[in-house]
């Protein structure tokens, strides 16, 4: 019955070793053998898949071979290869086991330590002075004015290119005449600077089509920032009324209150899944081997002296 | 259990480790060598998207208008003000380029000409100055990504297609970006636009992750700018 257990062990560690081995390369004391390129130990990274899901899939970039990356299934299988330097994935045909045409690859890029290798002069150029761009490294400009990027994005922020997509949408159809005095009136309320306006004439290419009903000059609409209205004019509104039903819109509007029809309901397990599935196979068969032992332990028998 | 017995089970572990071990892929054949192919990973269509996402600024073809010069030089980055301008309903800037060619303006941009011929263009026209706001030498989308959840369109440098238009080579441009997200973006380049009919709607945009914009379109960073006037309308829904 040692013996018996001794094997077992012994088998146990042996499988333990290689996937160690497999994983980091053998240990500095030993001799260090020579790997063919694609080979030998790698430094592994999860592929996700662009929803960002783990279905268990690795990228391996061997020591063999820096610069190109392996993409291996959640089998361990390779599947195709990217290089760096031409930042180039080429999908790997399991049944020639050639490598195909270039394509886009079925996961995220790996993280890359290697920038890819370009050439330094255009060869065709479409209107930029280069001697004038990038010389200076980050710089940022509000208004032609050089501003550093704290301030640069605190005025994105604040109200210039700030995260304004939560205001309504004011626009004022019909003609330039009649459309002018409604907008401006309500950009100089205090409601103008809560709000987007727009002002367009009904045939502007940007707004024909859509299907905005303007059949008064001018027409006011109000809307939420996925489109859905909270005011459309029956009549055409003086700049006051307009101004009174933009505030009227835009009061106890709270962009936080938006549905969000595509938030999933119920459990999410996806989390619980992307787990499962990262942890490799071997780790599955070691522990499969232990349950076994303990469900069905061999027999002990007692041993007279 | 004898000895047999044991040593049985032992070669039946080995063989299904063995068994397990031979499921790794073993790579035989010869890699791709370094030969200049054009990298297919970005792709070129319409207004839908990878994943069927569905383009952020859907500029409508007929407002589409290509590069031209202006004293041999290129007006890419007006064109692409232009572009921005129709997006964000800004009259200043409509027709740009051909503003450059009648005032016999050069072309060729950089960030303080544009501002500079943005000031002068909306001054010719009486019309008011819209806010610029520019960043140069960024390698990170968050700028980028910004301006676009706020529905503007930005203008951008661009010095390779990753689709491998303009035979792979490297380029010194500016175009438009019509879409960018978590996920990539979308080009609107002034040289493929919808209202060209070898283009047409269903060829005009270059969808590629954020990886494809740093490593081939701007492995040194990038120059971008967005006009701070209002985003146009959503459609309307009850």
């Amino acid at each position: 019955m040692r013996i018996r257990w001794c094997i077992l062990a012994g088998l146990f560690l042996l499988a333990a070793a290689g996937a160690v081995a497999a994983q980091f390369g053998p240990p500095p004391f030993a001799p260090q053998p020579i790997y063919a390129p694609g080979t030998g130990p790698f430094v592994g990274q999860t592929a996700f898949h662009g929803d960002g899901r783990n279905l268990g899939w690795t990228w391996r970039e061997y020591r063999s071979q820096k610069g190109t990356w392996y993409l291996h299934d959640a089998f361990g299988r390779r599947v195709g290869a990217f290089r760096e330097t031409s930042f180039e994935y080429w999908p790997l045909d399991a049944r020639t086991n050639r490598y195909g045409v270039a394509c886009r690859p079925p996961v995220d890029l790996p993280k890359l330590n290697h920038l890819p290798v370009v050439p330094a002069k255009p060869t065709m150029n479409f209107g930029l002075d280069l001697s004038k761009i990038g010389q200076h490294g980050t710089r940022y400009f509000v208004g032609g004015r050089v501003v550093d990027r704290k301030t640069a994005f605190e005025a994105v922020e604040k109200g210039q290119l700030t995260d304004d997509s939560g205001k309504l949408r004011v626009t004022v159809f019909g003609s330039p005449a009649r459309t002018k005095p409604v907008a401006d009136a309500i950009r100089a309320d205090s409601v103008g600077a809560k709000v987007h306006v727009q002002q367009y004439q009904p045939t502007d290419p940007m707004v024909k089509g859509l299907g905005f009903a303007t059949p008064t000059d001018p027409t006011l609409y109000v809307q939420e920032p996925a489109g859905k209205v909270r005011h459309r004019s029956r009549t055409a509104p003086t700049p006051a009324e307009a101004v009174g039903a933009v505030r009227k819109a835009n009061d106890g509007y709270r962009p936080a209150a938006d549905p969000n029809l595509s938030a999933g309901g119920g459990l999410n397990l996806s989390g619980l899944a992307a787990f499962l599935g990262s942890i490799p196979g071997y780790a599955y068969a070691l522990a499969g081997g232990l349950i076994v032992l303990i469900l069905f332990p061999p027999n002990v028998k007692a041993v007279r002296p | 259990m004898t000895r047999n017995t044991i040593a049985r089970k032992a070669l039946l572990c080995l063989a299904v480790a063995c068994g397990l071990l031979s499921l790794r892929g073993h790579d035989t054949g010869p890699f791709p060598g370094d030969e200049a192919c054009p990298s297919l990973g970005a792709s070129v269509g319409g207004t839908t998207g990878p994943g069927g996402v569905q383009i952020q600024c859907d500029l409508p073809a007929e407002l589409q208008k290509k590069n031209i010069s202006s004293n041999g030089l290129g007006c890419c980055v007006f064109r692409s003000a232009d572009h921005a301008g129709h997006w964000q309903n800004i009259p200043a800037l409509y027709g740009f380029p051909e503003w450059m060619v009648a005032n016999k303006i050069s072309g060729g941009g950089y960030p303080s000409k544009l501002q500079s011929l943005t000031e002068k263009i909306a001054a010719d026209r009486g019309l008011p100055v819209p806010l610029l706001v520019q960043v140069e030498g960024a390698k990170d989308p968050e700028f980028l990504k910004l301006a676009h959840k706020t529905g503007r369109m930005t203008l951008v440098t661009y010095s390779k297609s990753p689709s491998g238009r303009y035979a792979n080579s490297r380029i010194a441009h500016m175009i438009n970006l019509a879409h960018a997200d978590g996920q990539g973006c979308a080009a609107l380049d002034n040289n493929f636009v919808a209202s060209d009919p070898s283009v047409g709607p269903e060829k005009t945009y270059e969808w590629m992750t954020w990886d494809e914009f740093f490593k081939i379109s701007n492995p040194d960073g990038y120059w971008a700018a967005v006009y701070m006037d209002p985003p146009p309308p959503p459609p309307p829904v009850n």
